[in-house]
């Protein structure tokens, strides 16, 4: 065991799961706490809940996933750790990729481990507009700290950066911005770039090898293929949750399974959670759950260095940008699979081979928007479990991403880059000089001319002071539903600025702390 | 027979076919579009075909979500009749010869109308993804798999 982290490390983390091969029939259980959803908000309630002696279950809708069965494959990574098999999407003025996890441990099991802390502003900006004054003042300070020390977060350490974010900082320095490795929750990182398919290392701290074996340890009871469909209520008050056993290779329902309990939290994640309350006629009194869908919409360029970079070499997301966050715009070195990058590659037949063989040659970097002139709604659709997303991609959040690309731009060229693919429909397809930027500075890019992907989505169940404008009060309770709790990335209210997992934990950990005291 | 019992039964495996949901006419459009996507030479000598994008592209119809293999279905159907209805020819994708294959593709590439843009990015992205499926691929771009590219001591994990 490590220094650096606080969890102990075990050989089999998923020991004690419960699995659909367990199920023989409909299932039934009681407890003081049912938590839904095993991602970074979710582990981290059901954590803090089960070793302060609470009776909890933990509910989730995915499978279990480890070492022994990640593969460095987009698709299969796709098809089995994935919703909609990796092609969610918005509908609205934009197509935008969402991704989000099916997988006991959610989304930090395919994530980068970006545990990045907000600027104090964003506390503040939150208070001002959402009342969540409780928030402010380095009030989740504790909470940060205790997530992070138990996660192991420390900044990416340079023997594992690798050339693709070396370039980056490189570029930075050479024109002023700051620059900094990202804090990563990867204690046992090697640089082998797979994150996005699941870490065959095991050096990220995913909620799974996590906070889920240290909660089975504290004694809780952890269910996996049991989608939630409803809360249960008696009046006012939620009494559990109801919903399917699935069967993972089939993808059908087989029983049904129903969890009593004293206090309800929902973490299912930013597009579940609302269609769960919006099902079940509760805690949704004024309709606003799925409404506020928010986003940080994303693009990236690729930078063509004239020498060897070997992208898949190096932490996948290891060096960022802060320098424009107070505008709005947080730049970072991004890899995933090659396939997925290829996405901004331009033609096909053999201009696009020729293309694909310079990735040796390529390091992607990537921009993300504040999105606060971007909104969306989610809604449970009239067939099937998966939600319907509309989201409409605002003018502000569109010229942010264009000035973050030519931000981006320069960079790729002041660190040598010879080439810069920017990905842009309408735009010269290659950048080859400072002069082509110019003139990308100068193209008019509309919402649909770059490949946008939005895998920070919050505000779905957002948190406020006013019933009338928010889902859940500071304390992750819903307003007219005392001991129903929503505890993911759905009540942040706006924009984190930055990747928004360790202020879900963060969130999570207080709102568990809050649980503990009352249950 | 009703046009919908027809078009249904268009939508079955061929018998006797080794794909598993794929009908004779998806993969005739997969085929058709790989064929031009990822041609055989260039800086990768294998072709889309030989790395087994088909078969790729099949397993991941199978093992997807019912609603996500319609949207796939969905999209097969519009590259497919898309020369029809868009132009510039008056046949069908998988009717055609590769030059006019490579048209209707870079007509789609370049469209001002969003959701064709859309439709051929998802087409490539998703035969990409395929491509890479092989472990030839991989290894021509270099791209060959290290757990442990800087030989890092045993991992602090």
């Amino acid at each position: 065991m490590s220094g650096f982290h606080r969890f102990p490390w075990v050989d089999d983390p998923h020991a004690g799961v419960k699995r659909f091969s367990d199920y023989a029939g409909p299932v039934r259980d009681r407890c003081d706490v049912v938590v839904v959803g095993s991602g970074p908000g979710g582990a981290v309630v059901a954590k803090l809940l089960a070793e302060a002696g609470k009776s909890v279950v933990l509910v989730e809708e995915g499978q279990p996933y480890g070492v022994k069965h990640f593969k460095p494959d987009a698709g299969w990574a796709m098809l089995r750790m994935l919703r909609e098999a990796g092609m969610r999407s918005t509908r609205g003025n934009i197509f935008m990729p969402t991704m989000q996890a099916i997988c006991l441990g959610g989304g930090s099991v395919v994530n980068s481990a970006i545990s990045v802390r907000p600027p104090s502003w964003v506390f503040d900006s939150w208070a001002e507009k959402h009342g969540t004054h409780l928030l402010a003042d380095g009030a989740l300070d504790p909470h940060f700290a205790e997530v992070q020390r138990f996660l192991g977060v420390t900044p990416t350490p340079e023997a594992v950066l690798g050339e693709r974010n070396l370039a980056f900082k490189r570029g930075c320095d050479a024109l002023g911005y700051t620059s900094e490795p990202c804090p990563r929750n990867a204690p046992g990182c090697k640089g082998s770039g797979e994150c996005f398919t699941g870490c065959r290392n095991g050096g990220k701290t995913s909620t799974d090898v996590s906070c889920i074996p240290a909660a089975i340890r504290a004694g809780a009871r952890v269910y996996t293929s049991m989608r939630v469909d409803r809360v249960l209520r008696q009046g006012r008050r939620a009494v559990g949750v109801t919903g399917k056993v699935v069967d993972p290779d089939k993808r059908q329902d087989t029983h049904d399974f129903e969890i009593r309990a004293r206090f309800v939290v929902l973490a299912a994640g930013c597009m579940a959670s609302p269609v769960i309350l919006q099902r079940s006629g509760i805690g949704n009194e004024n309709g606003l759950a799925g409404k506020h869908l928010r986003a940080h919409p994303g693009v990236a360029v690729l930078a063509v260095f004239p020498y060897r970079v070997d992208p898949w070499r190096g932490a996948s997301q290891g060096y960022q940008s802060l320098h424009f966050l107070r505008e709005g715009i947080k730049m970072e070195v991004l890899w995933s699979p090659p396939p997925i990058i290829a996405t901004r590659f331009p033609g096909f037949g053999l201009e696009f081979k020729d293309q694909l063989a310079t990735f040796d040659r390529s390091a992607p970097f990537d921009v993300i928007a504040d999105g606060s002139d971007s909104e969306g709604t989610v809604s449970g659709r009239p067939f099937g479990h998966d939600p319907d997303i509309r989201f409409t991609l605002g003018e502000g959040d569109v010229k942010k991403l264009h000035r973050g690309l030519c931000i981006l731009s320069d960079i790729a060229f002041a660190a040598g880059a010879e080439a810069v693919l920017p990905g842009l429909h309408g735009a010269e397809p290659v950048l080859r000089s400072k002069n082509d930027v110019d003139r990308l500075r100068n193209y008019r890019m509309k919402a649909q001319d770059p490949v946008i992907a939005g895998n920070h989505v919050f505000g779905t169940t957002r948190m406020g002071d006013d019933p009338k404008t928010s889902v859940v009060d500071v304390d992750g309770r819903c307003h007219e539903t005392d001991n129903l709790y929503v505890a993911d990335s759905g009540i942040i209210p706006a924009s984190p600025a930055v990747n928004p997992m360790l202020t879900v934990m963060a969130l999570a950990n207080r709102i568990g702390g809050i649980i503990r005291a009352r249950a | 027979m009703s046009w919908t019992t027809i078009r249904f039964a268009r939508l079955r495996v061929r018998p006797g076919s080794s794909l598993k949901v794929m009908s004779p006419t998806e993969q005739s459009v997969i085929e058709a579009c790989a064929q031009v996507l990822l041609p055989p030479g260039g800086a990768i000598p294998q072709s889309g075909i030989d790395a087994g994008v088909v078969r790729y592209f099949d397993d991941m119809m199978a093992g997807a979500p019912a609603t996500t293999r319609l949207l796939l279905r969905a999209l097969i159907q519009l590259v497919e009749y898309s020369p029809l209805v868009y132009g510039p020819f008056k046949a069908r994708m998988s009717k055609l010869g590769p030059e006019n294959r490579a048209r209707v593709l870079r007509a789609l590439m370049t469209s001002r109308l969003y959701l064709l843009r859309t439709a051929f990015l998802g087409l490539r992205t998703v035969l990409t993804i395929a491509y890479f499926g092989s472990d030839e691929v991989n290894r021509s771009i270099g791209a060959t798999p290290d757990l442990n590219p800087f030989h890092l001591e045993e991992a602090a994990v």
